[in-house]
């Protein structure tokens, strides 16, 4: 394979952002490289797995059996004392829908880059920036034993969680210990649990800060996960000690066997405030990007790619990579979901302080009132009905 | 079953600034992530810190299974 010494669009990490960015580049015709560190490109999953349909199509990303493990007809959000609000699918907010083979998933959306025309180099380590009086223009790469520099147009950092090349050009994704999530997951075979349905449990006696998940990959096989809020950590390993507790109380799962461990963080921060500097972009979970109140983060990061992608088209097609021109991704992709991270991330703040007598009553009173549709508007109202002293500690949201 | 808690100190590195347990680290990136100074560098055998951590201690509370702890001799420290 030979490869170039400089591209229009190097793109960092071939998960869904990624990949999704590189294909929307390439088909606009600029010249990308995209670049996994690991040799297997999806693998190790480090994924829930749960994902809604309805945004992938923005992204030009259509259902495939190939990564379609389960349809679910909803969710069930079950309280600390067991109180239980079922929501059905069409209304079930951003993450319940499809539990996916991620590893597959993230295979089909580089294998659509590739067949867009963007070259793609796995085994390949990016260990900093390249900068030109402080503009990026390109990256360094270590790549099976060898080490050398490829420049760029453009970079784009898509990363992951981890977020590090951004930190290298100079861009600010720190997060604080309430907006990171540790995250543990078991997949466990010879369970029985209902396949049609997601269930969240909260409380600070299941997920302090955060929530625990069943999502449900076949009939006997479930992603058992919990994601606890670093700041309200206590112990060393308490995501794995809280989990396997929880396991341990349930008789459906505690005879399962583990097909595998995944582990990783999560951000659930406010938008950044800045995601483009000169000659560099960030997309995804490197931006930042994740829902704050699910910790979903595949669609935002297929969207804000595509647009990402077709900013950088434009810019090869134009020779123009200038900040003027990169600033469009920045506009585009806050129209699409700003609002709505920053919100969902005011209501994360807010029910990670409640009690676990408060969460009862919250989610008793939206079973009772029969909720049809999981947006913050008709949590208040149908809270405000039933427990009016409730509300006064949202009203800022309303 | 009968368990016991492996004690090896090969197991435990421990370069002065932090400390990583590699028979529990998952190479998950979860203290990359948080790590406020960019002072973890992590491959799927390999993590390290650098001189740049301030021993804040986000890392020890992000990783989902404990396998960050603050070096021999510090206050906070839990190891073995």
């Amino acid at each position: 394979m030979e490869f170039r010494d400089r591209y229009d669009v190097v793109v960092v990490g071939a998960g869904p952002g990624g990949s999704v960015t590189a294909r929307f580049a390439a088909l606009n015709g600029a010249r990308t490289l995209l670049l996994e560190k690991r040799q297997d490109i999806g693998s190790p999953v480090r994924c829930g797995e749960g994902l809604s349909k309805a945004h992938l199509h923005e992204a030009g990303i259509k259902v495939d059996k190939r990564w379609l493990a389960n349809e679910v007809e909803g969710a069930h959000i079950i309280s600390p004392s067991g109180y239980r609000l079922t929501i059905s699918e069409k209304h079930a907010g951003n993450e319940v829908g499809m539990v996916i083979e991620r590893d597959i998933f993230d295979k089909v959306q580089a294998f659509e880059a590739a067949k867009a025309g963007a070259e793609i180099m796995v085994k390949a380590t990016v260990t900093d920036v390249i900068k030109e009086n402080g503009d990026v223009i390109g990256v360094r790469v270590d790549h099976f034993g060898e080490r050398f520099n490829v420049k760029a147009g453009c970079v784009v950092a898509a990363d992951g969680f981890e977020s590090q090349v951004g930190r290298w050009a100079g861009l600010n994704t720190r997060l604080k210990g309430g907006d990171i999530m540790s995250g543990l997951q078991y997949r466990l075979t010879g369970v029985e649990v209902d396949p049609a349905y997601c269930e969240f449990y909260l409380g600070n006696s299941v997920a302090p800060g955060g929530y625990l998940w069943y999502f449900p990959k076949s009939e006997d096989t479930v992603n058992v996960g919990i994601g606890v809020m670093a700041k309200r950590v206590k112990e060393k390993a308490d995501a794995k000690t809280y989990l396997d507790r929880f396991i341990e109380k349930d008789p459906r799962v505690r005879k399962g066997k583990p097909l595998d461990w995944v582990a990783g963080g999560v951000s659930t921060s406010p938008p950044l405030e800045r995601t483009v500097a000169p000659g560099i972009m960030l997309v995804g979970d490197a931006a930042r990007q994740i829902d704050p109140i699910t910790g979903g983060g595949i669609a935002n990061a297929c969207r804000s790619g595509r647009i990402a992608g077709e900013v950088l088209g434009e810019a090869a097609q134009a020779g123009d990579f200038s900040l003027s021109q990169l600033m469009k991704y920045e506009k585009g992709w806050r129209a699409l979901m700003e609002n709505r991270l920053y919100r969902n991330w005011l209501a994360k703040e807010k029910l990670a302080k409640l009690s676990d007598e408060t969460l009862d009553k919250l989610i008793d009173s939206l079973a009772d009132a029969g909720v049809e549709k999981l947006s913050v508007l008709a949590i208040l109202h149908a809270v405000q009905k039933k427990y009016p002293e409730l509300v006064k500690d949202f009203q800022e949201l309303l | 079953m009968l368990r016991e808690q492996i004690v090896s100190p090969e197991a435990i590195i421990d370069n002065g600034i932090m400390a990583i347990d590699t028979a529990v680290c998952m190479h998950c990136g979860a203290c990359v992530g948080a790590c406020p100074t960019n002072a973890i560098f992590l491959t799927e055998v390999l993590i390290t810190f650098d001189e740049n951590c301030t021993q804040c201690g986000l890392c020890v509370k992000a990783c989902p299974v404990g396998a960050i702890d603050y070096p021999r001799g510090h206050k906070l420290t839990k190891l073995r």
